[in-house]
Formats: structure tokens, sequence, C-alpha cells
């Protein structure tokens, strides 16, 4: 094998591409060749260099987590379902379509609101009906309660959040319900994708105050139109969508026009979380 | 493999996954879940980080990154039955991904037809020959700081796709050519060659930058 012909080869040779015979006839060469040794070695330092500069890349807090909760995702206590990225949705009943101007808006999001607190009056509605949207609620609500869903940012920086939401989501949030009047402070933000590829489909604000399942709310705020309620569940007194089922509660409403869906969750009774969707409702705009 | 190669000079043979490979029986995942699932946790979790970096710098969007991870975990351990443990977890995730965002790219407009002038009769392009350039080597470990972030970025960024991807396989994923080959449905030679040339231009344009920057080495030119 001639210099030359050694030279050609330097790039399987270095990727370990070349047969035991072809590395040795290489070696004979490098062996002779001091200029071509040097070759060799700028151009292995050179691949050191971009394997390293690939590699550098900040993966996102919580990475192998989110993985693990993907993968395996705990069991809701009372009424299991397939996880969305393992098995298909189901068929969808009665699909409610948003207006074109709100399906335009493309890419899911959603912002959880995970909270605590209060104690309120009665249930005043008693509605259970399902669509794919209340099952990936109340999953998502159930996974950050049972911390397989981890905060990428950890703030009380209401500003902060919101910018955290607004970059992962690709959503235009101006501000987060302030529920401070219920001692229920910021925490953090995260996000949850719900399917691979398309982008992500939550982003969650967590507040502190959860001290068990029982007392945890979630509010969802998201831009997802083909996962939006039944309009069935559409309560014209309140102009709330409410669905009430036998392990928890969700509420949904309209933030504003062409805005996102903002939904709560919990296994609270269903009064006390009309109260709470009420003062939401008046700020997240 | 030669026993006596210069370390500086020796062939990334013997990588983590090579060498977890030998001290793995061949065989199919256990059929006990726990079992199972703790196998596929110690081969795919370690490299969740190194998937997100080549999804990321295929992608080159942080969200659709980790999505295309995710999908690809999941994807691993749903046909975790088709993986033969003892051979090469990591090439065969990466090729998982690889489908993956082909798949993506397909479904979201229709798929190019590239008309690589490379062929397997054609491995390597007539430059592999050339002595590298007379002009002053660059010290990569002293520049890697100066160039790792933006300037890499916009480098890799500004590779045809299918070299980027071919690159971005061989150089994180550890694939050999011909896993490379199969995962993206061409000829080796066509790896080869989109290899070299990535490496060229990457080369090309981080050394003329490192040069810009008095980055060059002191052995300088010849």
């Amino acid at each position: 094998m001639t210099a030359e012909e050694a030279l050609q080869r330097r790039q399987p040779y270095l990727d370990g591409e070349l047969s035991a015979g072809e590395r040795a006839e290489v070696e004979a060469c490098l062996a002779a060749d001091p200029a071509l040794r040097e070759a060799f070695e700028a151009e292995a330092a050179f691949h050191a260099f971009l394997k390293r500069a690939s590699a550098h890349v900040e993966a996102p807090e919580g990475l192998v987590t989110r993985l693990a909760g993907k993968l395996w995702p705990p069991e809701p206590e009372a009424r299991p379902f397939a996880h969305p990225a393992a098995a298909p949705l189901p068929p969808r009943r009665r699909a409610f379509r948003l207006p074109a101007a709100v399906s335009s808006l493309g890419m899911a999001a959603a912002v959880m609101l995970v909270l605590a607190g209060m104690t309120f009056g009665v249930a005043r509605f008693q509605i259970a009906h399902e669509c794919p949207y209340i099952e990936l609620c109340q999953q998502t609500h159930a996974r950050i309660l049972g911390g397989g869903i981890p905060m990428a940012l950890r703030s009380a920086d209401a500003s902060k959040l919101v910018k955290y939401v607004n970059t992962r989501s690709e959503m235009n949030l101006e501000r987060l319900p302030d529920l401070l009047e219920f001692n229920l402070e910021a925490a953090g933000a995260g996000t949850v994708s719900f399917r691979a590829i398309e982008g992500p489909n939550a982003t969650f604000v967590r507040y502190n105050g959860c001290t068990t399942g029982d007392a945890c709310l979630s509010l969802i705020v998201h831009n997802w139109p083909e996962e939006y309620p039944d309009p069935m569940n559409f309560d014209q007194r309140t102009g709330f969508w409410i669905v009430e089922h036998p392990d928890y509660r969700l509420i949904s409403w309209k933030g504003y026009e062409n805005g996102p869906l903002y939904s709560l969750v919990s296994r609270r009774p269903l009064s006390e979380m009309l109260k709470i969707a009420e003062l939401a409702r008046a700020q997240a705009k | 493999m030669s026993e006596d190669r210069p370390g500086v000079l020796k062939p990334d043979l013997d990588t983590a996954d090579a060498a977890a490979s030998r001290d793995a029986a061949l065989g199919p995942p256990s059929r006990d879940p726990a079992v199972r699932r703790r196998q596929f946790e110690d081969l795919a979790m370690p490299l969740a980080r190194t998937l997100h970096a080549a999804a990321y710098r295929l992608t080159r969007h942080a969200a659709r990154a980790e999505d295309l991870v995710q999908e690809s975990y999941v994807r691993a351990w749903q046909n975790f039955d088709r993986f033969t443990l003892g051979t090469n977890f990591k090439a065969w995730l990466f090729r998982i991904m690889t489908l993956l965002y082909r798949n993506e790219r397909r479904s979201a407009k229709s798929r190019e037809v590239t008309m690589d002038p490379a062929t397997s009769e054609q491995v390597l392009p007539a430059a592999a020959g050339e002595r590298p350039a007379d002009e002053a080597r660059v010290d990569w470990d002293a520049a890697y700081p100066a160039l790792v972030d933006d300037e890499f970025k916009r480098a890799l960024d500004r590779l045809d796709e299918d070299q980027r991807a071919v690159f971005l396989l061989v150089t994180l994923g550890e694939l050999s050519y011909k896993d490379c080959a199969d995962a993206l449905e061409i000829p080796i030679g066509t790896v080869m060659s989109r290899l070299f040339r990535a490496r060229k231009q990457l080369q090309d344009e981080l050394g003329a930058y490192a040069r810009e920057r008095g980055l060059a080495g002191s052995r300088g030119a010849e």
C-alpha cells in the first residue's frame, strides 16, 4: 500500500472500518512515513473534536425521568386507561371541533397548574361524559401528583414561568392565574409531551400547597383543538364544560377568542373547584 | 485488531457498547416483566443524553428533539423482543430514531429524491487521497471551547441534511458504516462519501474560523 492509498483510507481506518489486513497495511505505511502519521494524528484529533462538539448539547432537565414516565406511567389509582404514547387514542365520540381560527393554532400545548387548597360548598353538577381530552387531563394530573413529571424550572416568579410556558409550548400567555388569595404560590414549571414528534403538548406550572392527591388541583391551559371537551358537557348557565367522574372532576372554559382552553381537574368536590375556576377564569386571560 | 497500534490513531473499535456486547450473552430479553424492564433500563437510559444530542442536531429544535427521543424509546421498548441482548443496542436505538425522523420528514413534506452522485462503486471522493491542506494545522483541543457552541452549530446546520444524518449516526451513534447504510437505506459507499464530505466541510469552515481567531497549532504550515 502506498502512502497515498493509506491516506485515502484514513477515515475508515479511524472509524474502525478496515479489515485486519488493511489496517496492518496502513500501519506499516504510518510507521515508515512521519508526515503521513502526522496527517493521521491531525485527522484523529479533528474526529475527537467533532465527537465532543456534537455531543455538546444540554439535555433538558428531567429527560430520563420523563422517558421513564412515558414508558412506564404510574398506574392510575382507580380507573386505569392506556397511555396515549403506548397505544392509539380511542375513537372520539361526537368530536367537537372549534372554529377554524382556533384549529389553526396548530401544535398542541398546555399549561398545567397544580393547586392545593380550599374547601367550598356542595356539588351542583353531575355530568360524566368522556372523551380522550378528559383522559389526557386526568392522566397528566395523576402523573404530576405521582412525581412522574418533574419540574424543569423551579421558581415562584410568575413572569419566568409564563416565559417558560410560552417558550416551550409556543403559546402566547400574558399571565397565569394569581391564586395567592388561596395561599397558593407557584413553585415551578415543566413540560409534558403526550405525542412524539409533534412538539410538546403540555407545559405545567406547579403551585406549592399540594399535600395529598385529593387536595391537588390541576389547571390546564391548552390549544389542542382536536382534544377539546365534548359539547355535551357544556353548561350554559356557568359557561363551563363540566365533567364529574367518580374519581375526579374536570371544569373547562375558553380563555378568550382564539385563545387556549383552560381546565381544572381534581378529586375535590365540584363546588370547590367551581369557585377556583371562577377566579382563574377572571384572571387568566 | 492490531496490538501495537499507536494510541492516538487507534480506531474507535472498543467502545463501551462493544465491550458491553462482548460481556452480555446473546439472546432475547427476559420474559419476566421486571427483569425485562431492568434489562431495557440498563441498556437504554444511559444513552438518553447522547440520543437527545443527536436528535437535537438532526431536528435543530429542542421540543422536537425531545419528542423524537421519547418516541424512539417507546418504539424501542415496544419492540424490545426483537432486540438480541449482546448486540449493539446503541446502534439499534439510533436506527429506530433515524427511521422515525425520516418518517416524520416524509410525512411533513414530499420526500426529495436525493441524487447523490456517490455510489457503492464510488467509494471515496478523489479528494480523500489528497494530503491535508498545507495551512497551519488547528489545535482542535485548544480550539474546542471557542468553537463548540455557535460556530460548530452553524457549521453543522450548513451541512446538507443527508450528510448531517450520516455524520451524526457515525459520530454520535457510533454506528458502523453498514449499520448506518441500513438505517438510511443507502449504499455503504454513499455513507462513506457523505461522511467524508461532511467532515471536510466542517474542517474547512471550522478550521478557517480557528485560524482567523489565532487558534492554529504551533506546528504550523509545512
